[in-house]
């Protein structure tokens, strides 16, 4: 059955009435008789015209039918073929079950309920068509990819499917479907989702659009159950003496509404209850809860809080703040901060203050233990006190971390005379990018530790830093340029001087030759090259699950095992398996299940703990229809599943009549000039 | 082609149109009209004619014409001129509906019935008869006064000949002002397509006959005119008036042949009524026709006569 793109245009239809009206109103001259006499024609002459003859009917009903077709062809008709099967796959479809393992659906209890949907899904495909097995929690996972509905697809599902930690992202998931249904040719295109329809799946911001030809299918999975309470943060205070210490634990609970009832939360620590309270909310939902621990542990302190099914892991103690020496070289002239004044407010940023600060000018620089720091910056020094330059040495032999960022107003010559054991680079020229192009970072090194947070986390916008001058260098041997502006000079350069790192960054840090410390990535990129440069852990003790911690240590560590080409950067024993220690070969850890793990580098043992994020425990559903609309698509009231529609419009596979319809028409309005001509020839010659 | 049909073609009034010479036509017509007048469909008919008689009993058998007898095997006798005396008037329409024939070049009804007067005209010269002739329309255009001799034909002839349409028809009128003129009593021929009001059609042609006069009226029309076999929508426009109209005929046709029959229907009852001679001729009908019936119209009258006496 055809529709129409334009059905309002068949109002034009009306303009059929048109050659009707110049038929019969046309006062087209008929022939004249002479007629002896029109005594006996008179009775009957008022009733001949009232009677208007239509002329050449045959000729009205062309150019009507002519009308039709025109208004036809521009209410652009078209016959919805939503698949165009091509010779020898004319039925079959391609389908990929997008099942939702993040946490929402474990903690709801539906997840067996997902699975048996897909299960059945697959019984219902046909030897004909394919199917293919993604998983998706924040990011999408394939199980598998398109293959025939048989016993392989439903093994993988059992064996290969489980659930996870983690929160869930709508709009990654469904991309990657929809790319590997873009693959398929010549059959309809499926995706059948099961999932709990988690509000939080989708973010604001969040816009995706099916291909056309593409359906899905949406199967919901309500939860059974919902956590009535839930913790979602810990703080702690931890004071007293160093032989009775004691702290204050700041909990953070949540429950689902004021009519839950709060129930009971317990400490432990190291595994022992250390307290327990009767949660009142009254007509709150959220309230903190504050427990005194009088005597608290020594040393590492794993603690987990337990709330009803709720537990939150936190870990706390056996790690002092880091030491970091900022040495800054006077202000500049017409300058109004010290060079040093932006890092010294990035390093201390975040509650948790991992580091402990020390400022200090060239000279006093020169009367401080360099080797008790774990890292040192030089901020716009071009130059050291007497014997400051052999300690420096020392203490980055020794381990001590080293930053070297010019800036303005330093002398090549001076730097380079004054640094030349220890940076990475030689000092050239100064480049001036004052005028338009200004420099950008350009070109960074995504794989090194001090940039492979911001790559995983897809944040880090280095762009959006102006730098107006910075230093050409030339790398020394053995250096590598971690980063590059625009113009391929480097921007990051590192050394390696027996256990220590040098960084120099060939700008300033602080705002006189950029506007670096203006832009969010300033304060995680301190942290991160500060973090590398001492080959420091990361100072947080928690995390949620999803996000990565930055493993310290540039030696194998001992008890490798040597399997596989890269020695194993650090050691864990995660929540699931504590008994057994893992290797980590990559620079960075990624959390995976909430609880406590403990970390083997070469030079300390620590603990983090990890917690599933708060939002994927809220287990409040999307209507379908919010849902589909989210899609880009119109939403189909009712129904079971639901089923989203290609957005309106002809599609691709769609066949578009309209083109067909108006060459007809064309054809028909020749035809009727040459009938019509005919016509009036004959009249003429008549 | 029977041997019937034969002389019949020569009457054919589409073939005598071919003749230039309306006397000749006249002539050719009546010639063949006797000539072939025993094997005329109109067997029955007590005939006169000028030159000879049937013979009745009591006739006077010296005037028996035996060549014919021999030749026809019928009896007849010859007369003489001096028994005729009969006046003959013949009264021709040339009004503009007149001029009328349904398709141009066709036969009008103004030629045929040129040739009709022509032929009547010659018809009755030789008969021995004197004959007269007016053409009228709305009034009488051409008067010739009833006369004997050779010269009188060819003038009545001529002048037939000549003869143009006119205007707009009349027939009340002229026919009044022909009883005018017609001091004695004799024949008066109509030939007229008689589209005008029937009631003033029948006063006038009453009129003739309150004079004495005997009346033959010869009603001609075209065939279309009787038939009305139009299909396409036309703007008919009157001949007479100019008057025109476009007409849907299809829709008209059964309205007007029954108008038409209602006039006809009038036209004979009223000759009926008043004892006129009403003959229907349509432009095909071949012409002997009309001299059949102004025999028989004359053998009567003389029957009358006779009687009288």
């Amino acid at each position: 059955m055809p529709q129409f793109l334009t059905p309002l245009f068949w109002l034009a239809a009306l303009g059929i009435g048109v050659p009707v009206l110049i038929h019969l109103v046309r006062r087209e001259r008929s022939p004249r008789l002479a007629f002896s006499s029109l005594r006996f024609l008179r009775p009957a002459t008022r009733r001949s015209i009232r009677y208007l003859k239509i002329r050449n009917p045959w000729l009205l009903l062309l150019r009507a039918l002519l009308v039709l077709v025109l208004v036809a062809a521009f209410a652009r008709p078209y016959i919805v073929r939503p698949d165009a099967p091509s010779a020898g796959m004319a039925s079959s479809t391609s389908t990929v079950i997008l099942l939702d393992n993040s946490y929402s659906m474990v903690a709801g209890g539906g997840f067996p309920l997902a699975v048996r949907e897909a299960r059945d899904r697959l019984s219902s495909l046909s030897a004909r068509d394919e199917a293919a097995i993604v998983t998706f929690s924040d990011s999408p996972s394939v199980v598998a990819p398109f293959s025939p509905p048989g016993p392989v697809l439903q093994k993988l599902l059992e064996t290969a499917v489980r659930p996870s930690y983690r929160t869930t992202d709508y709009v990654s998931a469904l991309r990657l479907a929809d790319k590997m249904l873009g693959d398929r040719v010549g059959t309809k295109k499926r995706i059948y989702l099961v999932t709990d329809l988690q509000r939080t799946g989708f973010r604001a911001e969040d816009q995706f659009k099916l291909s056309p030809g593409v359906l899905m299918e949406l199967k919901q999975i309500a939860a059974q159950e919902q956590p009535p309470v839930r913790v979602t943060g810990v703080a702690l205070e931890v004071g007293g003496t160093a032989a009775k210490p004691e702290a204050k634990v700041s909990i953070r609970v949540l429950r689902r509404n004021k009519e839950t009832p709060g129930g009971r939360m317990t400490l432990l620590l190291n595994g022992a209850v250390k307290g327990s309270q009767e949660l009142a909310f009254e007509d709150d939902v959220a309230r903190v809860v504050e427990l005194s621990v009088p005597d608290w542990p020594a040393g590492n302190v794993r603690g987990e809080v337990q709330a009803g099914k709720s537990a939150f892991y936190f870990v706390s103690g056996g790690k002092s703040k880091e030491q970091v020496l900022v040495v800054e070289g006077a202000a500049p002239l017409r300058t109004q901060r010290s060079p040093g004044y932006y890092l010294t407010r990035a390093l201390s940023a975040g509650s948790s203050d991992w580091f402990n600060l020390t400022s200090a000018t060239p000279a006093q620089a020169a009367d401080l233990p360099l080797q008790n720091y774990r890292v040192i910056y030089l901020a716009g020094t071009e130059g050291l006190p007497s014997g400051l330059h052999t300690r420096l040495l020392a203490a980055v032999r020794d381990g001590t971390g080293l930053v070297i960022a010019p800036g303005i107003g330093i002398s090549v010559d001076q730097f380079n005379s004054a640094y030349a054991q220890v940076s990475p680079a030689v000092l050239t020229s100064r480049i001036g990018r004052e005028r338009e192009p200004v420099g950008v970072l350009a070109n960074i090194r995504s794989r090194h530790p001090i940039f492979k947070v911001f790559t995983d986390t897809g944040t880090g916008n280095f762009l959006a830093s102006r730098f107006q001058a910075y230093f050409a260098v030339n790398p020394v041997e053995g250096a590598q340029v971690l980063a590059r502006f625009d113009d391929g000079n480097p921007a990051l350069v590192e050394r390696t001087i027996d256990r220590g790192r040098v960084l120099l960054f060939t700008s300033s840090l602080d705002g006189s030759w950029s506007d670096l410390p203006l832009n969010p990535v300033y304060v995680p990129l301190m942290h991160q090259m500060t973090l590398y440069a001492g080959s420091l852990s990361s100072p947080r003790t928690w995390f949620w699950i999803g996000e990565q911690l930055p493993l310290a240590g540039s030696a194998p560590a001992a008890g490798s095992s040597g399997i596989g080409s890269r020695a194993p950067v650090a050691y864990v024993r995660t929540p699931d398996a504590p008994a057994e220690e893992q290797p980590v070969r990559d620079e960075v850890f990624s959390f995976a299940e909430p609880g406590i793990y403990a970390f083997r580098t070469a030079d300390q043992q620590y603990y983090r703990a990890a917690n599933i994020r708060p939002e994927e425990l809220e287990l409040e559903a999307m209507n379908a229809d919010e849902f589909i609309s989210r899609m880009q698509s119109p939403a189909q009231p009712g129904g079971d599943p639901l089923q989203s529609r290609p957005a309106p419009g002809i599609q691709k596979t769609d066949l578009d009549l309209g083109p067909y319809v108006l060459v007809l028409g064309l054809l028909l309005l020749l035809v009727e000039l040459w009938v019509s001509g005919r016509l009036t020839g004959q009249r003429n010659l008549g | 082609m029977s041997t019937a049909q034969k002389p019949l073609r020569f009457l054919d009034p589409r073939v005598l149109s071919t003749i230039g010479s309306l006397e000749l036509l006249a002539r050719t017509v009546v010639q063949g009209f006797v000539s072939g007048l025993h094997r005329s469909p109109y067997l029955g008919f007590s005939l006169d004619f000028a030159e000879y008689q049937q013979y009745r009993p009591g006739d006077d058998v010296r005037r028996i014409d035996w060549k014919v007898f021999a030749r026809t095997d019928r009896l007849v006798i010859k007369k003489f001129r001096g028994d005729t005396n009969a006046r003959c008037f013949i009264f021709l329409d040339c009004s503009r509906s007149m001029g009328y024939a349904q398709t141009p070049g066709a036969l009008s009804k103004f030629d045929y019935s040129r040739y009709l007067a022509a032929c009547l005209t010659y018809f009755v010269t030789r008969q021995q008869d004197l004959v007269g002739f007016a053409a009228f329309d709305r009034e009488i255009r051409e008067y010739i006064g009833p006369r004997g001799h050779q010269g009188h034909l060819q003038m009545v002839l001529r002048t037939i000949d000549n003869l143009q349409l006119g205007a707009q028809s009349s027939l009340e009128q002229p026919l009044h002002a022909l009883t005018g003129r017609l001091y004695r009593r004799g024949m008066v021929i109509v030939i007229s397509d008689l589209l005008d009001e029937g009631r003033e059609v029948m006063e006038g042609i009453k009129h003739l006959r309150y004079q004495g006069q005997d009346v033959i009226l010869f009603h001609i029309l075209d065939d279309s005119e009787l038939q009305f076999p139009f299909e396409e929508m036309l703007t008919f426009v009157d001949l007479e008036t100019d008057q025109q109209m476009e007409i849907q005929p299809r829709l008209v046709r059964k309205e007007y042949l029954e108008a038409m029959a209602r006039h006809t229907e009038y036209l004979v009852k009223e000759c009926t009524l008043h004892g006129i001679d009403y003959h229907f001729m349509n432009t095909s009908t071949p012409l002997d026709f009309a001299l059949h019936s102004y025999l028989s119209r004359r053998s009567k009258a003389r029957l009358g006569k006779e009687q009288l006496r």
